[in-house]
């Protein structure tokens, strides 16, 4: 009987060949020592196994579908944008502040601001601040020619934000419809993110996606006995928001419930059962209220 | 690696510090910011050990035995290549399976394995060796970095399956991914325990100061 081992370079055997009876050598029917002389004759094509391995790779690699991903780092990229707005608003302000003291005073909004700056000229922004006189530096136009500018690039950045939660909302409809009318576009991803897949949310325990994002706490809490915390990224959740604060933990818990059974729908079949698990839902964080 | 042996792999001084390197086999080019250090004519590349667990455990004294030019090394988690590129300088002309999950990573992988010409990328789950058994031949050296709970089932695995009688094998434990609630001593004892079912000697080697809470075993004659 001869025996044959099918590598991606091609068939290798021991016996012969034109045996009538070959059987192929496979994980279930191991033998170390024949793997190892089968090893020794594939070993001669080294260059041809490195050539075929990069190009199955590549192939691999290129063939799969990266919309999760997709999501995951366009939430990244709107914290980080949120960051550098920000941070860029309130230089922006400082910046503003000796022309336009009053709107720099009155306005906490750093949208609105940066609208402001770019889009209008000074007369017409203390006219809709109500400003008769102002206490802001009498300069002259082309003295604050650069704050518009300045403006218009934090306006970029807003928008880019704009696109990257267009593009979640559009994209997670797709792939995680439950999941996502549940949590919101927002918090699904960054659940997606702390999870890694749709996969791992669909295999994890409610208990362990009420409490992402809480990761940190959940260390203090193991090594050192303290507080074991109610919710992790949920916590930003609408209902938790809105909920008493002894009552979170639990509205927190049946919210995570619900994504359990969403999660696990959305990796399975993709069927949209969103309005009954949102009604169920309501219900229970109620019940839970009432309590 | 013992000394005197592969002459790829050597120990040197770099900036008076005592290190370990080899031979770069794409000349010109550090993987990932370690410095080029010319001897003899020939270009090597540091081997740092907060970057590799190997090169951390050279560091620390690990007697591993030697690879030849010609070995055929598994390697379970290489990442964007960093401690595999120094295997590939290692074993010139010999083979390195650099088994890898994560898509990420891999980019960098690829790339090092097309300027390389030794390394064969393998895009697996190291739980599942039957994905890659018509792939991955039978190995002179196991090595494993993966950093999951149940690592030390998956090492197993893969060493019966790919690790030839003549071979030995390796495996990086870091001790939180195992259990976060247990002192890291308890969690080493008991991977000690559970390799030596399976090999006829285990010996640890920690990887303070460079890597904490981190011990490798080398484990040598499969069962
Ligand atoms: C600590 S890093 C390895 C660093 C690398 N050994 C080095 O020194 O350059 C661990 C890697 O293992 C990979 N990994 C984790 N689980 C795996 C699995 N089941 N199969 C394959 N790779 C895995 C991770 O994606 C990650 O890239």
């Amino acid at each position: 009987m001869a025996l044959v081992y099918r590598h991606i370079t091609g068939e290798y055997y021991i016996g012969s060949q034109e045996d009538e009876k070959v059987s192929e050598f496979l994980p279930s029917s191991f033998d170390i020592s024949l793997f190892e002389r089968l090893s020794k004759k594939v070993f001669k094509e080294k260059d041809k196994i490195a050539r075929k391995g990069i190009e199955i790779a590549k192939e691999k690699i290129s063939g799969k579908d990266y919309t999760e991903d997709l999501i995951i780092q366009a939430s990244g990229l709107i914290d980080e944008s949120d960051k550098t707005i920000n941070y860029l608003a309130r230089r922006l302000r400082r910046l503003a502040l000796t022309i336009y003291p009053e709107l720099c005073l009155r306005v906490d909004d750093n949208k609105k601001i940066v609208e402001m700056l770019l889009s209008k000229e000074k007369e017409e922004i203390n006219s809709l601040l109500g400003i008769k006189k102002s206490m802001g530096w009498k300069c002259q136009k082309k003295d604050c020619e650069f704050l518009k500018e300045a403006a218009g690039k934090i306006k970029e950045l807003f928008t880019v934000r704009e696109i990257a939660s267009e593009f979640i909302s559009e994209k997670e409809k797709r792939i995680m419809p439950n999941f996502s009318a549940i949590a919101g576009p927002s918090i699904s991803a960054k659940l997606l993110s702390h999870a890694g897949s749709l996969r791992s949310l669909a295999i994890m325990p409610a208990s362990t996606i009420q409490l992402l994002g809480a990761e940190k706490a959940l260390f203090r809490h193991i090594t050192r006995g303290s507080k074991c915390p109610k919710y992790g990224i949920l916590f930003q959740h609408p209902a938790v928001q809105g909920a008493e604060k002894k009552a979170r933990g639990k509205v927190a818990r049946i919210i995570a419930d619900k994504l359990s059974i969403a999660a696990r729908i959305d990796f399975f079949s993709k069927e949209d059962k969103s309005a009954e698990l949102i009604k169920e839902m309501e219900r229970r964080i109620k019940d839970a209220k009432r309590k | 690696m013992q000394k005197g042996s592969n002459p790829r792999v050597k120990q040197t001084m770099l900036k008076g510090k005592k290190v370990f390197a080899t031979e770069s086999l794409a000349p010109g080019k550090s993987v990932y910011g370690e410095s080029l250090i010319s001897l003899n004519g020939k270009e090597y590349r540091e081997w740092v050990p907060f970057r590799s667990k190997i090169a951390a455990g050279l560091m620390n004294g690990l007697r591993m035995p030697e690879l030849s030019m010609d070995s055929v090394v598994l390697y379970l988690g290489a990442a964007s290549g960093t401690t595999v590129s120094h295997i590939s300088d290692i074993v010139s002309n010999g083979l390195i399976f650099a088994v890898e999950v994560s898509p990420h990573v891999t980019y960098s992988l690829i790339s090092l394995a097309e300027a390389r010409g030794n390394i064969v990328p393998v895009l697996e789950d190291a739980n599942k060796p039957e994905e890659y058994f018509n792939t991955v031949i039978a190995s002179d050296f196991v090595f494993q970095d993966i950093a999951q709970k149940n690592q030390v089932e998956i090492f197993l695995k893969n060493c019966r399956l790919f690790l030839k009688q003549s071979g030995f094998a390796m495996i990086s434990i870091k001790a939180r991914s195992i259990d976060i609630s247990k002192k890291p001593r308890r969690i080493f004892e008991e991977v000690r325990k559970e390799l030596e079912q399976r090999f006829r000697e285990v010996k640890p080697c920690t990887l303070e100061p460079f890597q904490k809470d981190h011990c490798l075993f080398l484990c040598l004659g499969r069962e």
